[in-house]
């Protein structure tokens, strides 16, 4: 037979088992690593500049969202709020607070407060806020219930899957759009209730919006 | 490998062609070029780094690198952005939608009006701005190209005297001395060179300077004559007057010379005027017919149905070959144009005198 298979053959099983077991290591090293909440920022939480609470002034004083994100229904990013919109409020409100320090000197002066970014798409994603906004997609079904938060943090993984998830049907996020802002609101207290009129009304809604399931690459991958 | 181009065959009779005046001379070097495709030590490879060498080497570094990099703790983080919003938020700014403001760019005899689109307080377009009376929503090459200008890196920045740069308060200072001597001998002396515009903010300040400085002299410098349109209208029409073209109306049209699409004055309102009628919606829509005739090759010859090629001397003798055939009066009936071909003048005209009035 050495005729047929030379005498390496013999190394071959070895071989081909030292194989499966590199590449099967390096698959699941690369699983552990890149397919998991914490590789998609879940629960990313930095230190901000200045300690924000969207608790207090989202959760309850029940300011709107748009009141400091103003442009999130025109434009496709929505706007970290100036420190003059700051001090519409806190030049009444807690006025020589040391913990404002950095917002009043920097409307006085103009210079920019360094806010850390937390949310971020990568730059081959194309996201358009107020697509999604005037549309009846509400800032909870991505960002969370921001207004329970102390200090901003990454709620879900904003992957691929999130967003076709969604993108293949839109009926079971959709709210009626002046609710969009309104995050503790549900169709009804009862959840069987609520799930029902999410299916009845979320196609209607889909249907007398026009709103589009796009699943194109190009819709996001411009 | 080196390559020998196939002998070229010198005709035996006939005019001998060159490509170079070496080749002409037939110059030692020339001839050198000839035989050999490379100069010398150009193919021959003396460098002691090879390309595999130097891959080597890099291949090298980069496993190094890269053993560094995991060596000093995990730095595969990635990196923490910020947003700096504004201080003071300005009034009507949304950051990711385009702002729009209508705006005007100075021709010599008027202005494109324009629409210039705006991200983040800088210019990226103009398009015409079609709400202006004057105007169609077209616009012309310069004022398409004119948003270059802004980031143009040539652009003057400051003021310059005799080719040096000056600061402003030594030229401040040289502008003032002069109007003090100006004021005192009433402008005797000044003149002032400018460019052919009609900007009325010019025209006010040029009637202030006037009450001051009576006797300065204003002088208006044109490298191209635009203003020749205006003086042939008028001499056709007995009075001053300014002609408008509707080529939208027009079935054959006839350009002598006349780049009208192109760098003329009001081409932004032309284009979209000529292209009108060359639009079909249906079939038996009417298409418009252009005849020029140019001696250079324009963007109106390059649109033209029939184009004559003729030196520029040569078209005032063809507009009136093309004037006495349609039956103008006054012109010498037996013009010819010299050079031209006469059946080409003759089917202008008999499509001019066809569409009488169009």
């Amino acid at each position: 037979m050495s005729a047929i298979f030379p005498k390496w053959t013999n190394r071959l099983p070895m071989m081909i088992i030292a194989g499966v077991l590199l590449i099967g290591t390096a698959v699941t090293a690369g699983v552990w690593y890149y397919l998991t909440p914490k590789y998609s920022k879940v629960g990313y939480q930095p230190i901000q500049p200045v300690a924000f609470s969207h608790n207090t002034h989202a959760g309850q004083l029940g300011l709107d969202c748009r009141y400091c994100h103003n442009a999130v229904e025109k434009s496709w990013f929505s706007n970290i709020p100036a420190s003059s919109t700051c001090m519409n409020c806190h030049n009444q409100v807690l006025k020589d607070d040391p913990r404002l320090a950095l917002v009043r000197e920097s409307a006085a002066s103009g210079k920019p407060i360094p806010w850390v970014q937390v949310h971020r798409v990568p730059d081959f994603v194309y996201f358009n806020h107020s697509v999604h906004v005037n549309r009846g997609i509400s800032c909870v079904e991505c960002h969370g219930p921001v207004n329970t938060m102390d200090e901003i943090y990454h709620y879900q993984s904003l992957t691929m899957t999130f967003c076709l998830d969604c993108h293949r049907n839109p009926a079971a996020r959709i709210r009626p759009p002046d609710k969009i802002t309104d995050l503790n609101w549900k169709w009804s207290p009862n959840p069987d209730e609520a799930a029902r009129l999410q299916k009845l009304n979320g196609e209607k809604i889909v249907h007398d919006w026009k709103v589009e399931s796009l699943q194109n690459c190009s819709s996001c991958h411009r | 490998m080196k390559t020998i181009p196939p002998p070229c065959p010198e005709p035996e009779i006939g005019r001998k062609y060159w490509r170079s005046l070496d080749q002409l001379a037939e110059t030692p070097e020339f001839n050198q070029w000839l035989e050999r495709e490379f100069p010398a030590g150009a193919s021959e490879w003396t460098d002691p780094v090879s390309r595999r060498h130097f891959v080597k080497i890099m291949s090298a570094s980069f496993l190094l690198g890269g053993l560094g990099l995991a060596s000093t703790g995990c730095r595969c983080r990635r990196p923490e952005q910020k947003i700096e919003p504004f201080g003071k938020m300005p009034e009507n700014y949304v950051h990711g939608v385009p702002t729009y403001y209508a705006t005007a760019m100075p021709t010599r005899t008027g202005a494109v009006p324009l629409v210039a689109k705006a991200y983040d307080g800088r210019p990226i377009k103009v398009e015409g701005n079609s709400l202006h009376p004057d105007s169609n929503g077209g616009t012309d090459r310069f004022a398409q190209a004119s948003i270059l200008n802004l980031y143009d890196p040539d652009r003057a920045t400051g003021f310059t005297r005799g080719g040096s740069v000056v600061d402003a308060v030594t030229v401040h200072d040289y502008l003032a001395g002069l109007s003090k001597t100006a004021l005192a001998n009433k402008g005797k002396g000044l003149c002032f060179l400018r460019e052919q515009s009609n900007s009325p903010s010019r025209d006010r300040l040029h009637k202030l300077i006037n009450e001051k400085l009576p006797q300065a002299r204003w002088f208006a410098h044109d490298s191209v004559d635009l203003d020749i349109h205006r003086k042939a209208a008028s001499a056709a029409f007995g009075k001053s007057v300014r002609p408008q073209y509707r080529l939208d109306a027009a079935n054959v049209i006839v350009s002598l010379d006349c780049d009208f699409i192109g760098s003329e004055d009001d081409a932004h309102n032309h284009i979209r005027r000529f292209t009108a009628k060359r639009r079909m919606a249906k079939p038996e829509d009417p298409l418009n017919r252009l005849y020029v005739v140019e001696g250079l090759y324009s963007l109106t010859g390059f649109n033209a149905d029939h184009r004559l090629r003729v030196a520029p001397g040569a078209v005032s003798s063809i507009a009136s070959a093309l004037a006495s055939q349609v039956g103008v009066a006054g012109v010498d009936t037996a013009a010819k144009a010299a050079g031209v071909d006469p059946k080409w003048i003759a089917a202008c005209a008999e499509d001019l005198k066809a569409n009488r009035g169009q």
